[in-house]
């Protein structure tokens, strides 16, 4: 598969527990000889996923709260590694995921901007050509020279949002980003993702948002405790999912 | 071997990223100070006054040559410390590039490492002055010798660097721990102590298996005694920085993919 698209084969994902266990002096010393009823044990984030998306399908993730969509999508970006099975991603990825992270606290959002844009693969004249029209768009005033730890947590996701989303890709991972930032901005962040969208070649998409799920895509994946259990045209996949929620209130 | 080429080749790619926020991370450090990175000579050359004074008085050794000694072993040795005490931080620090983009995780100890690199290439515009001034006869071809050691030192700390890196974010008493380790090589090397001072003490066989021995020597010999470093301190030194670089493609190897879940 050398042209541009996902192909995904029984694949199974595991949170790592290690890095969450108490590993204390003091936690081995008390638990000595004891079995610990709430040790944590690897979380089966993705149960034999296999799906495959080709170019020009924009696809929406449904599915409640941990079900799986982040995780999707973060493997997607090959953030996290997979045990089973087989990944295939060809194509210029550019992910939307965790806004707000990967600021340089003391750096002005000046500064911000060519880090930010180093990091997604541009080189500094392509972020120096660009970087009027980023902060045109974050519109966040004389702020832009001054450190970002001055910033709310409004105008950090605006401006993160100006720059990732002023790059373009093959294949565009999105995740949840629609809330980010007041109405107005809004208003022009569902534009900008719009244009983008359009651009790109594949868009995975994950939300709880329906309605942009319907405008924006044509198929939808339902994810449900890791698995995907049902994959078809975004109105089936929403119909399933309302069932889903149904019988899970039902059960509750 | 195919891997590692390919891994090298991903860390160039990202070159830009990590050059730029090594100089950031040194305009942080110096911003609104007045003497800003010059600091990198003045708070080594200040203590190496010092010392150099009473140490001297104390090991009868002439502050001309006692001076350039201290000035150059404390450049040295802060580089090795300052990379190592980095790098155990460089990956936790490092947390929210790597859940953001899938970038070679060797780059985040680059940064760290060469931050504290050109600080101590600063440093050293210093020990070439202080040792050009107090020792001009060894001023020569034997100089030249200082660029493949300031290359064979830079690849001891990156990949040394690497290694805490990986250990570090896994086990996070390990700073505290280093600390302990680096302050046992200290006493075990001649960063202050003159080589004498070892040599009394019928120590010299501590002195040829002690790689920060070998590496003072690089640096040493062209400053202090005007001659090329002798092959054995150029084979400790490369040796020593080749086993560091294994280890460190080892962990980079074994730990790397897991690591977002550590951060």
């Amino acid at each position: 598969m050398d042209q541009i698209g996902i192909k995904l084969r029984d694949v199974d994902l595991y949170y790592s527990s290690m890095s969450f266990k108490e590993r204390s002096l003091k936690a081995a010393v008390l638990s000595f000889g004891k079995h610990r009823k709430n040790d944590l044990q690897d979380i089966h984030a993705l149960k034999n996923i296999s799906v495959e998306i080709k170019a020009g399908e924009r696809v929406a993730l449904l599915g409640r709260n941990g079900a799986g969509k982040s995780t999707f999508l973060k493997m997607l970006a090959d953030l996290y590694p997979i045990q089973h099975g087989t990944r295939e991603v060809h194509g210029l990825i550019r992910p939307l995921l965790e806004l707000s992270l990967g600021f340089e606290s003391e750096a002005t959002g000046r500064e911000n901007i060519l880090y930010r844009g180093l990091m997604l693969g541009e080189s500094p004249k392509q972020v120096r050509a660009k970087m009027d029209e980023i902060i045109e768009f974050a519109d966040i005033g004389a702020f832009i020279d001054y450190p970002i730890k001055t910033y709310s947590s409004g105008m950090l996701v605006r401006l993160a949002f100006a720059i990732t989303s002023s790059l373009e890709g093959d294949i565009l991972l999105l995740d949840e980003i629609m809330g980010a930032g007041d109405f107005g901005f809004m208003q022009k962040a569902k534009q900008r993702i719009m244009n983008l969208i359009e651009q790109a070649k594949i868009l995975v998409f994950a939300t709880h948002d329906w309605g942009s799920a319907k405008d924006i895509c044509q198929r939808g994946l339902l994810f449900s405790h890791g698995q995907i259990i049902f994959d078809g045209p975004i109105e089936d996949t929403i119909t399933e999912y309302q069932k889903l929620l149904e019988t899970e209130n039902n059960n509750a | 071997m195919n891997r590692v080429k390919q891994y090298i080749v991903r860390i160039y790619a990202s070159r830009y990223f990590w050059w730029n926020l090594t100089l950031a991370d040194l305009r942080f450090k110096y911003r609104r100070s007045y003497f800003g990175i010059l600091w990198s000579i003045f708070q080594p050359l200040a203590l190496t006054m010092l010392l150099s004074f009473v140490m001297g008085r104390f090991f009868h050794v002439p502050m001309r040559r006692m001076a350039p000694y201290i000035f150059s072993g404390m450049v040295v040795w802060d580089l090795v410390i300052g990379s190592s005490m980095a790098g155990c931080t460089a990956l936790v620090n490092s947390g929210s590039y790597i859940q953001l983009f899938n970038h070679p995780m060797a780059i985040y100890t680059v940064r760290s490492t060469l931050s504290v690199f050109i600080n101590f290439l600063y440093a050293m515009i210093g020990v070439l002055v202080w040792s050009m001034i107090a020792l001009p006869d060894n001023f020569g071809w034997s100089y030249y010798a200082l660029l493949p050691a300031a290359a064979i030192l830079f690849v001891w700390c990156w990949s040394g660097a690497t290694v805490c890196a990986f250990a570090g974010v896994r086990f996070r008493d390990l700073p505290q721990f280093l600390v302990i380790i680096l302050q046992m090589i200290w006493y075990m090397s001649p960063v202050f102590f003159p080589l004498d001072f070892f040599r009394n003490a019928n120590l010299d066989c501590l002195l040829k298996i002690n790689p920060v021995y070998h590496l003072l020597e690089l640096f040493r010999s062209p400053l202090l005694d005007g001659v090329f470093p002798a092959w054995e301190h150029f084979a400790w030194s490369l040796c020593t920085a080749v086993a560091l670089w294994i280890l460190a493609v080892v962990f980079i190897c074994c730990f790397e993919r897991k690591t977002i879940y550590y951060v």
